[in-house]
């Protein structure tokens, strides 16, 4: 089943501060942290957690639950910049929880579908006709790159602190 | 035991990590001669051409019981001859000056604590911050040894025949490199373990070493020098959860939820007017 997706809210707060999207840390006999072997996933854990909703204007926060109410993905969009009939808008995370991966991909093109829909809905509030829907990840995230090739984004080039930037111009069509 | 994570808070300092200051000599003799097994008969050799210190030994026990004795060198010899080999002689003889008064301060007290404790366990020796410390200072004056680094790290994965390392790049950046297991089955470092790696080129071939690496408290003047050896996803000792969890929100924030720049910004928009990006429609839903 597809999940439903909603903006958080400040009562999500608790919720995301509960989200699990990799794994534990590696620890020692005494239950110490060591290291974590994927930080990637590790780092927009710990971003989703600390980040408090709502979100302004220019920033879209969404939630994916399914049937049981469960929070089993998030996504974030900002828009950038807005110049002439093109709108930079970045996605600044996509996680699926732990819980419901390792169907194919299946949850994360969801959110991937619903993260590009409120792409261009940030984007509706100026006249530009195309969004340019951008995003920065980590080279050893491969789950998210593979993602992003699904979706049509292509591999621009070099992003700050050694990412990749994956980007696609949207063109919205209206029947 | 030391515990760098705590006194880190202070401000006054900075935890970072550096290789073990303490090697066993197949180590400095492998190092020396990276093709060759490491023998008691060239350690010998190399003694009396005063090419090597005495070094530290110690009778060696294993399970409580004696089991014949080790002998230990300074780290900087293995510098030494990382740079000796590269033809900087003069930075050669000067670490090794400097290995031979590390162990000649430090030697008494290691040769006690090593008859009664491993090579392992060291750190919790109460001169091993000190030992350290002296290390270090000697490291960081040798700029041409931190040329030879890749990464400071841990051994995150080990399998039958592969070491996955993560760690950070001196130039600051995280760093993924995959080595043959039996690196880090001769230096004894299991999975978890903080390392650093270091290559040089020899002849033809590249030659990839994995060192034993401990935390190390440095004040701010010689922690500068390295600021990148301290990834902020590895552990130190002490560390909490929320502390990790923390550092890695912050990390994100700076990386990849960070705004692009204007002049970023710039070169996207002429891509796109360009027609030169990736494209494709979408029908909004109602």
């Amino acid at each position: 089943m597809p999940l439903t997706w909603r903006d958080a809210a400040r009562t999500d707060r608790r919720l995301l501060q509960g989200f699990q999207c990799t794994i534990d840390f590696v620890r020692d006999r005494s239950g110490r942290p060591r290291f974590h072997a994927r930080p990637w996933e590790l780092d927009v854990q710990s971003h989703l957690r600390r980040t408090a909703p709502p979100h302004g204007p220019d920033q879209r926060l969404r939630l994916g639950l399914d049937e049981a109410g469960t929070l089993a993905a998030v996504t974030e969009q900002a828009r950038v910049v807005v110049e002439g009939s093109i709108s930079v808008v970045k996605l600044q995370a996509l996680a699926v929880s732990a819980e419901v991966r390792g169907q194919g991909g299946r949850v994360a093109d969801d959110a991937l579908d619903d993260a590009l829909s409120c792409s261009v809905e940030l984007a509706s509030a100026s006249a530009a006709a195309e969004v340019l829907v951008i995003g920065w990840v980590d080279p050893r995230n491969r789950p998210s790159r593979e993602l992003l090739a699904r979706a049509g984004f292509g591999l621009r080039g070099d992003a700050p602190g050694g990412l990749e930037e994956w980007v696609v111009m949207v063109k919205v069509t209206r029947s | 035991m030391n515990r760098p994570a705590s006194r880190a808070k202070e401000g006054t300092s900075r935890a970072v990590l550096l290789p073990a200051p303490v090697v066993g000599w197949e180590d400095v003799l492998r190092t020396g001669e990276p093709g060759r097994e490491p023998t008691r008969a060239r350690l010998r050799t190399l003694r009396l051409r005063g090419l090597l210190s005495e070094g530290v030994t110690a009778p060696r026990r294993e399970g409580g019981r004696l089991s014949g004795s080790g002998t230990y060198y300074s780290v900087l010899w293995e510098w030494a001859e990382r740079l000796r080999a590269e033809g900087h002689d003069k930075d050669a003889s000067h670490l090794q000056q400097e290995a031979r008064q590390v162990e000649a301060t430090y030697g008494p007290r290691l040769a006690t604590y090593l008859s009664q404790n491993s090579l392992e366990q060291l750190p919790a020796a109460a001169f091993f911050d000190h030992l350290n410390k002296r290390t270090a200072a000697a490291l960081w004056r040798s700029e041409r040894s931190c040329d030879l680094v890749l990464a400071a790290g841990a051994v995150v994965e080990l399998t039958a025949t592969v070491a996955r390392i993560l760690g950070a790049a001196p130039t600051g950046e995280e760093t993924e490199v995959d080595l043959p297991a039996r690196l880090t089955e001769q230096r004894s470092v299991p999975v978890g373990s903080p390392v650093w790696v270091v290559s040089r080129v020899v002849g033809g071939a590249a030659v990839v070493e994995v060192l034993p690496a401990v935390w190390a408290h440095l004040d701010d003047t010689a922690s500068e020098r390295f600021r990148w050896a301290s990834p902020t996803w590895l552990a130190q000792p002490g560390s909490t959860d929320e502390e990790l969890g923390a550092a890695a929100a912050e990390r994100y924030d700076r990386t990849v939820a960070a705004m692009p720049d204007s002049d970023h910004v710039t070169g996207l928009l002429v891509d796109a007017r360009a027609h030169g990006l990736p494209r494709r429609q979408l029908r909004p839903a109602g």
